[in-house]
């Protein structure tokens, strides 16, 4: 269903290769500091000092035990203020390169400390120093055991990096995790675990080999040479001018697919150049254009805004409404809502907009009450009658179309009912054209008046994007909004 | 030279505190090999690394070429230790570097020049014999040829002083002799001053001037290695000494030995000559001179320091004065007799 160019793969391995070699570079070369530190500062090691010993174990047990994509979001500040942005590929290398750091640090200290303390005391007795004692014999002696550990943090990393999405970062994880889980491209998911699996393969053989041969030189001649290579792939001058230029972030999948349209109008008529941003979570795209990484973002209704408003009091304000996507109710079980028995299973998604509103839906077809005023944050706690004894299971929007064959009721957002090899004429329940969920346009409040979000509106008020998202969601899938 | 005064080391373990060696004072000579002979737990490796201060003494003085260590800075002690060489039972070289870097690498410590490295490790290898090993690693060498890298290496700096930490224990006999050989070598032609610890008799009888025994932390007896192996003082060293000559009386005899003088009129007495009384033809002349008649129970002959120390067990049967007299006589000749009792 996506034919798939070679081009995307190579620009995403190598968007890989360069997150994965900068985190790696940096976090071995910090990882190593701290874990001499955590080492020689051991007891009856040269420097000796416990209160030192437990901080930096204890700051490194703290990083270590955060899971990697709460790291990610909870670090936003320090990315911002280490790339000057919160997203894209750069802004991953910094999550990454900190989750990274005290794992190395172990795997150092674990192996300096292999190091028959014997080796130390004969060293002492020759009157060496600290810095000669750690120059001498810690790292030399340790040396195959710190290649082990360095091939082990660079491919724990290449693992890390698929999600590296979250925040745009690209890569081979999100353009597996964009096509073929959210957009079931089986193909697409294939061809980029196979890039990984060769990738690791590769990392792991050479490790292997230079950690025989105890031969860090070829190493250092290749982090030169990509450092070199990354450098100049950051410094290539860039075809789109500065100026002219609108990043807007939208979610990845089929929202791309419109954006191809909509940057072609942009171009031709207002020469204006559309970057397209692309996100696979609900709440970067808000964090990022508040922060000012994107300049307006289209992927989401009034309510989720107004939610994440209150919650983060973002300076985000509506410029303009693009289509009413419907959320609907399938089933492969039965062919009318009439047949639904007791006890069914209802799958809906769990994220906190659409949970609410697949029960407002319900609610509205008279199957369950809600807690009266609850409105669209409701959750299945909030359920205050359940006559037919649904049973409701919360899953991942993306997981929801592949449980067809096992749940009786399927709560689908439009973005996968294509997928899903369903057409919403077969929608056993739909929310009625009137839905306060018609997607947006958002900008931050003190740039709404700028022309060139105007501009951004037509754009995609134009026919050209009305055909392009018809093609996308026929029979009336996709209802213009602002009509 | 070495001397320590008054030295203890004590360490704190939970709620006690043992002490690992205590109120240590031993002066050791300049070019003198001393031998420091203990059981496993006697605290001779402590005492030991006192010396070079790889442990700090709890107190008193480790003054080593009239500088007392113990006062020294950081920064004075790493330059004293560079003129203190040091061996370990288990050689602890380098795994990452060949023969050739292992004894290159103190000299790289104190900052030597490329040049003079390599001058300096070839004459060393050819001192150690190891010429033709001189890119192996210490996988691909045998024991002996390993303390015979750490040995090199140990004298890189040109020290005053060797300390060896059980050098041989771990090897089998002949690299044991061969390395004793070197270490005597490198005492006699360098002029470099011994201090071994060790468990084995064996090796303070093959190379040491001097020995000292340590026992429970306690320098319990020192002296020239011949009077220590002529007459043991210590109950300790006693032990180690029987065990270590194979002087223990054979089990048939001991159960027939008694304290008191039975009606038999017959004595064991343990006979320990050496020097000149060696070469005096004595049983002979006892049984001649004396109306006792002589059977040779054991008889043993040691070269120590060239020195012959011979020991001989016999029985003496007779009248009670004759054998009074008999020993008398062989007391006279500075040969000391021992009775060890009556059959």
């Amino acid at each position: 269903m996506y034919d798939l160019a070679l081009i995307p793969l190579l620009k995403a391995t190598w968007e890989t290769i360069y997150m994965v070699f900068i985190a790696s570079f940096v976090s071995i070369f910090f990882g190593l500091l701290l874990g001499i530190c955590l080492f020689t500062t051991r007891k009856h090691q040269a420097l000796e000092n416990k209160m030192m010993n437990q901080v930096l174990g204890f700051v490194v047990n703290i990083v270590r035990s955060i899971p990697f994509i709460i790291l990610m979001i909870s670090i936003l500040p320090l990315t911002r203020l280490l790339v000057g942005t919160t997203i894209g590929t750069n802004a991953a290398i910094v999550p990454l390169t900190i989750a990274a750091i005290p794992f190395f640090a172990r795997i150092c200290e674990n192996a300096l400390n292999e190091v028959p303390e014997g080796l130390i005391e004969a060293v002492t007795a020759m009157g060496a120093t600290t810095s000669q004692i750690i120059s001498k014999v810690l790292l030399p002696e340790s040396l195959p055991a710190l290649i082990r550990g360095g091939t082990l943090t660079i491919i724990a990393l290449t693992g890390y990096s698929a999600m590296a999405g979250v925040v745009g970062g690209g890569g081979l994880g999100q353009l597996a995790i964009d096509y073929g889980y959210q957009r079931f491209d089986a193909m697409v998911m294939l061809e980029t675990v196979i890039v990984l699996v060769v990738l690791v393969q590769a990392i792991q053989v050479f490790g292997d080999y230079l950690a025989r041969h105890r031969n860090v030189k070829i190493a250092m001649v290749i982090s030169v040479l990509m450092w070199i290579a990354c450098i100049a792939f950051q410094a290539w001058p860039s075809t789109v001018q500065e100026g002219n230029v609108l990043r807007v972030g939208v979610m990845t999948g089929w929202p791309e697919q419109v954006m191809q349209a909509a940057k072609s109008v942009a171009k031709e008529k207002y020469g204006l150049d559309i970057e397209v941003i692309t996100f696979n979570d609900y709440v970067q795209p808000n964090t990022a254009l508040n922060n000012g990484s994107i300049d307006a973002n289209i992927f989401q209704h009034v309510p989720y805004l107004e939610g994440q408003i209150k919650a983060r009091h973002y300076q985000l304000v509506v410029i303009g409404k693009t289509f009413v996507y419907p959320m609907a109710f399938y089933s492969i079980k039965i062919q009318d809502i009439s047949q639904l028995k007791d006890k069914a299973i209802v799958a809906i998604p769990n994220d906190p907009s659409n949970e609410g509103r697949a029960l407002l839906i319900l609610q509205k077809s008279h199957l369950i009450e809600l807690k009266p005023g609850v409105g669209i944050v409701a959750t299945v706690h909030d359920i205050t009658a359940n006559p037919h004894h649904l049973q409701f299971k919360r899953l991942d929007a993306a997981q929801l179309p592949r449980v067809l064959k096992d749940a009786d009721l399927v709560a689908l957002t439009n973005d996968f009912v294509g997928p899903a090899g369903l057409s919403i004429k077969q929608a056993l329940l739909k929310e009625g054209a009137d839905s306060p969920y018609a997607n947006i346009i958002v900008v931050r409040t003190q740039d709404k008046d700028k022309p060139l979000l105007q501009q951004l509106v037509n754009v995609m008020h134009s026919p050209e994007v009305i055909d392009a998202t018809n093609k996308i969601f026929p029979n009336g899938a996709a209802i213009p909004a602002w009509k | 030279m070495i001397e320590l005064k008054q030295l203890n080391k004590s360490y704190r373990l939970k709620q006690r505190t043992i002490a690992a060696v205590q109120d240590i004072n031993l002066t050791i000579e300049r070019g003198e090999i001393f031998g420091i002979l203990g059981k496993s737990g006697a605290g001779k490796s402590t005492l030991l690394r006192c010396v070079n201060l790889l442990e700090k003494p709890s107190s008193g003085q480790v003054i080593v070429n009239n500088v007392d260590l113990v006062k020294l800075s950081p920064r004075q002690l790493r330059n004293e230790r560079r003129k203190i060489g040091m061996i370990f039972q288990h050689f602890n070289l380098l795994s990452s570097r060949t023969a050739f870097g292992n004894i290159a690498l103190p000299l790289e410590l104190a900052g030597k020049s490329q040049a003079e490295i390599q001058r300096a490790v070839l004459s060393l290898l050819d001192l150690v014999h190891l010429k033709e090993h001189i890119d192996h690693y210490p996988q691909q060498l045998s024991g002996g040829q390993k303390q015979r890298v750490a040995i090199a290496r140990a004298l890189a700096t040109q020290p005053d002083i060797l300390l060896c930490d059980e050098a041989t224990s771990a090897l089998d006999a002949n690299s044991t002799l061969s390395i004793l050989n070197l270490l005597k070598e490198i005492n006699q032609t360098l002029g470099v001053t011994i201090l071994l610890i060790t468990h084995e008799l064996d090796v303070i009888k093959q190379i040491c001037h001097r020995a000292g025994v340590l026992d429970h932390g306690k320098l319990i007896e020192q002296g020239s290695v011949i009077d220590l192996f002529a007459q043991p003082q210590a109950a300790v060293t006693k032990q180690l000494v029987q065990k270590a000559l194979h002087l223990e009386l054979p089990q048939a005899i001991k159960n027939k030995l008694h304290a008191e003088r039975g009606e038999n009129n017959s004595l064991i007495v343990r006979l320990t000559f050496y020097g000149q009384a060696s070469d005096t033809p004595l049983i002979t002349t006892l049984s001649k001179k004396f109306d006792v008649t002589i059977n040779l129970l054991q008889a043993n002959i040691e070269n120590i320091q060239d020195t012959t120390l011979g020991f001989t067990v016999c029985q003496l049967s007779g009248e009670a004065e004759a054998i009074q007299q008999a020993l008398d006589y062989v007391r006279s000749l500075s040969i000391m007799a021992e009775v060890l009792g009556y059959v």
